[in-house]
């Protein structure tokens, strides 16, 4: 019997396989993001929007993450922009081996960008990184201003926080300051924009900011 | 209940460095939580349980010390401990704050049974 010191972040193999990931992006050119957020959020539809604006500048690729179905996949289809759907069958986030196995779906080569949308969850994506060079989150004004108290992990975590849903700020009991406010007090360095994917209200500011982070990596 | 992810890498962890070693069985893990990681130590404890049966790590005993939030403080400096709740300077007040320690969570070591001990 007898004591083996390890001194390993539990999520070492993870990490190992997401900076694999990362070197093989870096190498086609590719500016990788993922985007996270609670069910309902609304992703996907943020999502249709960004490509509309962006698609047409860009060669962008989908990963849609679920944990089962392939709504997402079909929607994101109809736009012309090539998606392969993982589902994680009951797994509650994608880690950075399931990306790896169907990058092989996409000619990277061919890519300017690849977005990621990870399974709706605000706690478990938030551990496990991908690979991506950007953690976009997304959160609508419908849950609430105290999520950056409940979930510090995801706030602390993200580039960018995407205010969803700010159509319904007369409908619902949500502190903008509030949320922005303890948002950053988890993290310095937060980009924060106020959107509405259904409206398109905001939309130009956040598709300009991600215009210039693809073209970052494309020069 | 991000611990039933957590708990699977920490088997896989464990299990390899095991394995890694001839080891036959694993008696005991200690474990370095930091307070951001948000872990409830007796779900992490159930989750593991659950998945470890049948491994060598079944049986295994986890324990854990908690390492406390520390952040730096762009404004005046100071780095020190924080309210999980309240993330800002404890020497200022000033928010926001940088981080230092407190995150993620690490296995430290194992204590194994082997051959000779059989």
């Amino acid at each position: 019997m007898h004591d083996i010191a390890v001194d390993t972040d539990i999520l070492a193999s993870n990490e190992a396989m997401a900076l694999h990931n990362r070197e093989h992006f870096r190498e086609h050119g590719v500016y990788v993001c993922n985007l996270m957020s609670a069910p309902g959020a609304g992703k996907t539809t943020l999502l249709e929007r960004t490509l509309a604006q962006l698609a047409p500048r860009f060669r962008i690729g989908v990963i849609e993450g679920d944990v089962q179905g392939r709504e997402d996949a079909e929607r994101i289809a109809k736009l012309g922009v090539p998606v392969v759907q993982i589902n994680t069958g009951g797994a509650c986030h994608l880690d950075a081996r399931l990306i790896h196995h169907h990058l092989d779906s996409f000619v990277l080569d061919d890519l300017d960008a690849l977005v990621i949308e990870n399974v709706g969850n605000l706690v478990c994506p938030a551990e496990f990184d991908l690979g991506e060079q950007d953690k976009i989150m997304l959160l609508s004004v419908a849950e609430g201003d105290d999520k950056p108290k409940k979930y510090p992990v995801m706030f602390h975590v993200a580039r960018v926080l995407l205010l969803n849903k700010m159509d319904l700020l007369p409908h619902v009991t949500f502190d903008v300051a509030r949320a922005e406010r303890d948002a950053r007090a988890l993290n310095l360095d937060l980009e924060i924009f106020r959107l509405s994917a259904r409206t398109g209200e905001g939309l130009d500011a956040w598709c300009a900011w991600l215009a210039d982070r693809i073209e970052r990596v494309r020069t | 209940m991000h611990e039933f992810s957590l708990a699977a890498e920490l088997l896989t962890l464990i299990e390899d460095t095991a394995r890694k070693n001839g080891a036959r069985r694993v008696r005991s893990a200690s474990l370095e939580i930091g307070e951001l990681a948000s872990v409830d130590g007796e779900a992490l404890r159930f989750a593991f349980e659950s998945q470890s049966a049948q491994t060598l790590a079944e049986g295994c005993v986890l324990d854990w010390r908690q390492v406390p939030l520390v952040v730096n403080c762009p404004t005046c400096g100071h780095t020190g401990p924080t309210d999980l709740l309240a993330v800002a300077c404890g020497g200022c007040g000033g928010s926001p704050v940088r981080v230092v320690s407190g995150r993620g969570m690490r296995l430290v070591s194992i204590d194994v049974e082997d051959e000779a001990d059989a």
